[in-house]
């Protein structure tokens, strides 16, 4: 075991293994994006579908011993440890030059901020695990507050965006992954200016662009509008589309898009036709469909994103440039086929940018992120009376066994 | 014991009677002395080295008028003038008696001895048990004796030709019983130790060793968690001593320990498969149960589960008996459950949704009213054939059989099907050399179906499908339209095999190094080859997504053992010594491999070659060794007080460098009170026996290289990754637990009946605990050596002998009580919410409790259930979870009842288990009152308005309270209590006379019913369950269990 890592190529693995964390189904597998849209307004749980815990998150009324919920925290613990482990182990390579060894620690780091930050949107504070787990003391750790949250999060991705290389493969990590990732991050922080000025270098610099048809999104792989994905393969398969899926198709439709989703939609909206199809009077979600081998890679981060993330951090910023939030938001309603939005009043903007989410981002694991960092949860969804449900019950499990006296469960639960 | 003629001794003795001599012989072997006092009027004077038994006696008897005849053990000793012949010159007035000797079973018994009463008198059988006697024309009664059987007394009065059948000696303190490693006489033996023989299991329609030591043997809990053929059980000696490793017994056969578990890879939760299954019951000859450290501790780190040994039937000197056995039958489900039919779902549904899903006319003309569990369960065939040839000369000895088994299932979609053969060879080849070799092979099918937990099981489907969904469309397509697939469909067209090949076998040779020396050694090999072949074609929804699934799967388990025993057995006066040192090793490899594939070019292609994709493949590998060396002295003061003393160092590569070896010691005491004088003439008191033991024994059955800092291998990218996926302890040991026995034998009435009790304490120490870490650390959990847990009881086996002569009836009973405790967790932490009826194992508790909500009943304004809040905190939090409930028994037991009257023989067997709760999760979706599942009967007397007072809440489509009211909690928790009357069988034997010019021996034949009733408070399809099959803390949990069969079969019993 002591020599599993002894040269670059091992270490390589070991950065490999920390990505397969991703391809969970607890993670970008299945749950962690499914629960984002179900939780809120995007998805619902049928009636006559079997899973209860999907039922208990659409009516945002999880219990602590919610099983899937319990099952994503600990397999995003998992990707943290084994980023940890390797990290620990980079000094030690001797054939890695320094540039090497800062490459490979970027890439790591940037996959424990992923981890890290897709914790704490779900639980808010939560244990920052910057060790690997080596023996069994001293595993009690205690909720870092948020702030110490995020302060890791910048770090780690600013090591991250200055050490990694700016091309290669999207279904790794790279230098603009983190910086969009980083403008992901300073959004959430409400950290405008940082948020925009991130944004805009991505746009810039980051030589994506968005692609002029809707559909070949999600029609194809590693795409110039793509800048993150996780990898699937017949061999590393997914199951969002089983869960989205009609019996009839042979899926089994433990969520269906909402009909206030449905709604959502603008007449002429080209996205519509890509994100929806119908089984008789049954809709389904369509956006990953490979049902038979599960081998559609989920897009994590793509150019869209940064447009909108630079459009609604100006609008919130200081002083909002209006001219250029119009032109991101319609540069993302153009493509969808939609007219421009007109408006100058930057609280409709606002909202303009919130609904461009929605449609925008539908199935794609955005919109409970996107209302409980705004604050809009409570208002906008049916189920939420309490800001207390905007957090997810730390797990049970984690209760139990983790003693730090500063592992206290969320309020409410 | 054939190898008793062999026996070499040295003899010196000076002017010593012959009793003297022949005590003398008794000491240096097994062998036992019929005779006279009246002709012992000769002294002898003997210095022989070596020498066999008959060499001693043609000295010693030479020049006396006596002779002398030896059959087996038993040497009879008698006057030459005596014999007939000679018996004709002295007496005028004689007449002839001829006649036969045989067993309950018809068998003839050779070398039996026939003696005119109050004289000697006499003759012995001959092989074919017949004898002829000429007696003075005055005698009445005749006396006939034969080793192992009852003394009786024959009235000839009238008669010249006698048929006598020797009835078994059931007290049977001659009996010799194995044990580890060797045998000792029951009457001799000072730990606790119980067998079944091949008498108490035959006729039994049962397809496993496992299933037949049910109800059998105190403190033995046998579940059957499912009645899946070919399925697994969970077999507790003694109770639950671990709760990450196993709690199986080892099982031993003839000396070699055997590969038991399920090595399928494709999950069929709770319908495993098990490796135990390959052995044919029918070829036991004696299950010995070692149960207290003493018996156990030889076998060392992996006996704290208790010990099965097997004995397999081997060749006997007498002529060759050939045997058949067959039976056929038919089984069926002996329970159903009561659903909604057509109409009931329709108004249940229009309630439900409070809105008319339904018209009244389409209620009034609905045409299509599914029974799905008729569709689902049938009437299935159960066969077994078995042919076997028994028999041998001094020389060379040998048993052999063949064995065609056939089950189909009561549920749709499964069967199995087993051959088996066996040959036992003993062969001596010189007076110091004995050879032998046990070769079993076996073959067997098994079709499985998918299982409760997934949404593709026949089972759960057939059950959960609401009965307006017709099982064809009109086009005589499968309908589709019920909320799960059409559970035909899938047992139709799903093919999920799985094959066993199987070799046990073993060849030993035994060197007589002197009389009281003996050189044995062993080598034994157990090899499965174990294959899943499963393929799912377009016409099922499984297979539909992947257009066509198919996997291939291979495991091979090959197991290496060598036993190396050098055994001495010598009497010292009043002293004698039996001891054994022994060395032994083992190595076991494991090899297998995993395809899946998909997108099959055409529906009828199976196999994996016509997958155009191969989504998964793998293939992996692990090795192991046990190295031991071990000993025991017996110590036996004129069979009256009896000392054993064991002890076994095990070195396994399963644990730590710290601590890869083990000792394991452990020492009984028996006292033969009944051998004292003052108990010797008890009229009452026949046998009395206290034993006490103490021991410390191990269990090492956890995943190999825990111990050590693990990588798993993945991909990302089609890249080859690895991640951590074990944390090291190199301080990981064996489990370790101390057990005190105390037990007494009573026989009365000279052993008319017999009891025997034991209490025993057992603490296990260092559980091999997987210790649940905070997942914040990346690991779920950490296999340490934390915890302690204590199993107390006592067991209780009561025989008798309730009428003797032609109407006899036997009685066996036997009851145990477990208590189990845990005792000790680390940190006090208890590992929460196992299993789908929510089992906990928390300090001061059993294994497994069940901690969940306490359900307090339906609120009559609301129709809600309403929980308690255990910490009066205003809401129902989990924290308000509380124990509800215990799956542990409070008490199991068995018993036997045996009539029988002439030719008719009558065998009620009862079994049953008192005090376990059993958590009804097929009611989470039975009586979900929301969603599509087809519903119990019961819920028509759900709530529908405020004021009803009823146990069951309101259906409705407000998810929250639904979700509320199907909590798992106390409101699904059943008393799992039941008493079955698990085997009657009535057999006919056919008058011998009637075959005297037939080809035939005897001629049996029978009917036999298993699980004719159940008595039992249980709604479900059967209390004795467990979805999780074999499974230490998730117990007592139904969900969509496979029920057991009700089975009545013919059989009919032949030798020749």
């Amino acid at each position: 075991a002591a020599e599993a890592f002894k040269t670059k190529e091992d270490i390589d693995k070991g950065i490999l293994g920390a990505y397969a964390s991703f391809q969970s189904l607890s993670y970008y597998g299945r749950t962690y994006s499914i629960f984002a849209d179900l939780a809120a307004d995007n998805l619902s749980h049928p009636l006559d579908a079997t899973a209860l815990e999907y039922a208990e998150v659409d009516n945002n009324n999880l219990l602590p011993e919610n099983g899937s919920s319990s099952n994503m925290w600990a397999i995003m613990y998992d990707g943290i440890n084994v980023a940890n482990n390797v990290i620990a182990k980079v000094p030690s390579i001797a054939d890695m030059s320094a540039e090497e060894q800062d490459e490979a620690l970027a890439e790591l780091y940037f996959i424990r901020a992923m981890n890290h930050f897709d914790l704490t949107r779900y639980y808010g504070a939560i244990p920052l695990k910057l060790t690997p787990t080596v023996g069994v003391t001293g595993l009690d750790a205690p909720r870092a507050p948020l702030d110490a949250v995020y302060a890791q999060l910048i770090s780690d991705l600013t090591f991250a965006a200055e050490n990694m290389p700016s091309s290669g493969t999207k279904t790794r990590g790279s230098k603009y992954a983190a910086k969009a990732l980083l403008a992901r991050v300073y959004l959430y922080q409400k950290n405008y200016a940082q948020a925009a000025s991130m944004a805009s270098e991505v746009i810039d610099e980051g030589g994506y662009s968005l692609l002029p048809n809707y559909a070949d999104i999600f029609a194809e792989e590693n795409t110039a509008e793509s800048i993150f994905e996780i990898s699937f393969s017949q061999l590393e398969r997914n199951r969002i589309a089983e869960y989205n899926f009609p019996r009839s198709l042979n899926g089994r439709r433990e969520v269906q898009p909402s009909a206030d989703l449905l709604e959502a939609y603008e007449a002429g909206d080209t996205r519509f036709d890509t994100s929806i199809a119908f089984a008789e009077i049954l809709a389904y979600a369509i956006k990953y469909d490979d049902l038979s081998l599960g081998a559609d890679n989920f897009i994590v981060l793509r150019l869209a994103d940064l447009y909108l993330i630079r459009a609604e951090a100006l609008a919130k910023g200081t002083a909002p440039e209006v001219t250029q939030i119009k032109a991101d938001l319609n540069t993302i309603r153009a493509r969808a086929g939609l007219s421009n939005i007109t408006s100058n009043n930057v609280g409709q903007l606002i909202s303009a940018i919130e609904k461009e989410r929605r449609v925008e981002f539908a199935f794609e694991g955005h919109r409970w992120f996107d209302l409980v960092r705004t604050d809009r949860a409570v208002d906008v969804l049916f189920n939420v009376t309490s800001v207390n449900q905007t957090l997810f019950p730390i797990p049970f499990d984690e209760i139990q066994t983790n003693n730090d006296p500063a592992m206290v469960q969320n309020p409410g639960y | 014991n054939t190898s008793e003629a062999q026996t070499k001794m040295d003899i010196s003795v000076t002017n010593v009677s012959l009793e003297q001599l022949f005590k003398e012989i008794q000491s240096k072997s097994e062998y036992i002395f019929f005779y006279k006092d009246a002709i012992f009027d000769y002294r002898v004077s003997l210095n022989l080295k070596a020498s066999t038994v008959a060499g001693i006696l043609d000295k010693a008897l030479a020049d006396t008028d006596l002779t002398y005849m030896i059959n087996e053990r038993q040497i009879v000793i008698k006057s030459k003038l005596e014999t007939p012949a000679e018996a004709l010159k002295t007496n005028q007035q004689l007449r002839e008696i001829t006649g036969t000797v045989s067993d309950p079973n018809g068998t003839p018994l050779a070398g039996a001895t026939v003696i005119v009463k109050g004289t000697t008198k006499g003759a012995s059988t001959d092989f074919d048990g017949n004898f002829k006697l000429d007696v003075p024309i005055d005698t009445k009664t005749l006396v006939v004796t034969y080793l192992g059987y009852v003394a009786q007394e024959v009235s000839i009065e009238g008669k010249s030709e006698l048929n006598i059948t020797m009835l078994e000696d059931n007290t049977a303190l001659e009996e010799i019983v194995v044990i580890g490693y060797g045998t000792e006489k029951r009457a001799l033996i000072s730990d606790a130790i119980t067998t079944v023989s091949a008498k108490q299991i035959e006729d039994l329609p049962l397809g496993s060793v496992d299933a037949v030591l049910q109800g059998q043997a105190a403190g033995v809990q046998v579940s059957q968690n499912s009645g899946t053929p070919g399925g697994e059980m969970s077999v507790r000696i003694r109770g639950l001593t671990s709760i990450s490793g196993s709690s199986q017994p080892l099982y031993i056969i003839d000396g070699i320990p055997v590969t038991t578990g399920d090595y399928g890879q494709i999950g069929y939760s709770g319908q495993g498969a098990s490796a135990l299954t390959d052995l044919n019951p029918s070829d036991i000859e004696s299950i010995s149960i070692l149960k207290d450290a003493s018996a156990t501790a030889i076998y060392g780190a992996r006996a704290s589960n208790g010990i099965v040994l097997i004995t397999t039937k081997r060749g006997k000197v007498q002529e060759t008996v050939v045997s058949v056995n067959a039976y056929s039958g038919m089984q069926r489900a002996w329970n159903k459950l009561d659903m909604l039919n057509a109409r009931e779902w329709m108004e249940y549904r229009n309630d439900l949704t409070n809105s008319t899903v339904f018209t009244q006319e389409q209620i009034n003309n609905n045409q299509v009213d599914t029974d799905w569990q008729d569709v689902i369960f049938r009437t299935a065939p159960i066969n077994s054939y078995e042919v076997s040839a028994r028999g041998g000369t001094e020389k060379t000895q040998f048993f052999m059989s063949g064995t065609l088994f056939e089950q189909e299932g009561i549920l749709i979609g499964t069967d199995y099907s087993r051959v088996n053969a066996r040959v036992n060879v003993d062969h001596q080849i010189s007076d110091k050399f004995k050879i032998g070799a046990s070769i079993g092979l076996s073959y067997a099918k098994t079709d499985r179906v998918e299982s409760d937990q997934s949404l593709h099981g026949p089972l759960p489907n057939g059950i959960s499908t609401p009965a307006i969904f017709p099982v064809f469309n009109e086009d005589g397509s499968y309908n589709q339209d019920g909320p799960y697939s059409n559970p035909l469909s899938i047992a139709n067209e799903a093919i999920n095999e799985n094959f066993s090949y199987r070799t046990n076998s073993n060849f030993y040779f035994d060197y007589y190094i002197t009389d009281y020396l003996t050189l044995s050694s062993k080598l034994g090999v157990d090899f499965l080859n174990f294959r899943e072949h499963g393929y799912e074609s377009t016409r099922t929804v499984q297979g539909a997504k992947f257009n066509g699934l198919g996997f291939e799967t291979y495991s091979n388990i090959s197991n290496i053992v060598s036993n190396n025993l050098l055994k001495f057995n010598k009497r010292f006066g009043q002293h004698k010594i039996e001891a054994l040192v022994g060395y032994s090793f083992e190595k076991r490899n494991f090899r297998s491999s995993f395809i899946r594939g998909q997108d099959f070019a055409d529906d009828d292609l199976e196999y994996i070659n016509s997958a155009a994709t191969i989504v998964s493949a793998s293939a992996s590998a692990a090795d192991e060794g046990l190295r031991s060396s071990f000993g025991r002295v017996n110590y036996n003061f004129s069979d009256k007080y009896i000392a054993t003393v064991t002890g076994r160092f095990d070195s396994s590569t399963k644990f730590g460098e710290n601590n890869q070896t083990g000792f394991f010691p452990a020492a009984s005491l028996a006292w033969r009170a009944s051998q004292e004088e003052f108990l010797k003439n008890s009229r009452v008191i026949s046998d009395l026996k206290l034993r006490v033991s103490y021991g410390l024994t191990g269990n090492d059955d956890i995943s190999p290289f825990l111990f050590s800092e693990l990588y798993g291998n993945t991909s990302y990218g089609g890249s080859p990754a690895i991640f951590p996926s074990n944390i090291p302890n190199p301080d990981l040991k064996w489990e370790s637990t101390t057990q005190l026995n105390i037990g007494l034998n009573l026989g009365l009435f000279k052993d008319r009946i017999t009891l025997t009790a034991d209490y025993y304490d057992k603490q296990t120490n260092d559980l091999l605990l997987s210790r649940p870490l905070p997942p914040s650390s990346g690991f779920s959990s950490i296999t340490e050596n934390v915890g302690k847990v204590e199993n107390k009881g006592i067991e209780l086996t009561i025989a008798s002998q309730n009428f003797i002569g032609e109407f006899k009836w036997n009685t066996q009973f036997n009851i145990s009580g477990n208590r189990n405790k845990v005792l000790e967790l680390y940190n006090g932490q208890p590992i929460d919410d196992i299993g789908r009826g929510g089992n906990r194992i928390m300090e001061g508790q059993p294994i497994g409790v069940f901690y969940s909500f306490e359900s307090l009943g339906v609120d009559p304004s609301t129709g809600d259930i309403v929980y308690a809040d255990t910490n009066f905190d205003g809401v129902i939090t989990s924290a308000d979870r509380t124990i509800v409930g215990d799956p542990h028994p409070d008490f199991i037991g068995g018993l036997t009842n045996n009539f029988s009257y002439k030719g008719i023989d009558l065998t009620v067997f009862l079994q049953g288990s008192y005090g376990n709760d059993v958590f009804h999760g097929s009611r989470l979706f039975l009586e979900s009152l929301q969603g599509g599942d087809n519903q119990v009967a019961a819920v028509t007397r759900r709530w529908m308005q405020p004021g009803d007072i009823t146990d069951i809440p309101r259906a409705t489509t407000d998810a929250v309270a639904a979700a509320q009211n199907k909590r798992v909690s106390s409101r699904f928790l059943e008393d799992g209590s039941y008493l079955r009357i698990k085997n009657v069988t009535l057999g006919y034997t056919v008058d011998k006379r009637a075959l005297d010019k037939s080809f035939f021996e005897s001629i049996r034949v029978y009917v036999s019913a298993q699980n004719m009733f159940t008595f039992t408070n249980y709604t479900g399809l059967d209390p004795e369950v467990n979805y999780r099959g074999d499974d230490n803390s998730v117990i007592g949990t139904d969900f969509f269990t496979y029920p057991q069969a009700q089975t009545i079969t013919l059989g009919v019993n032949l030798k020749m």
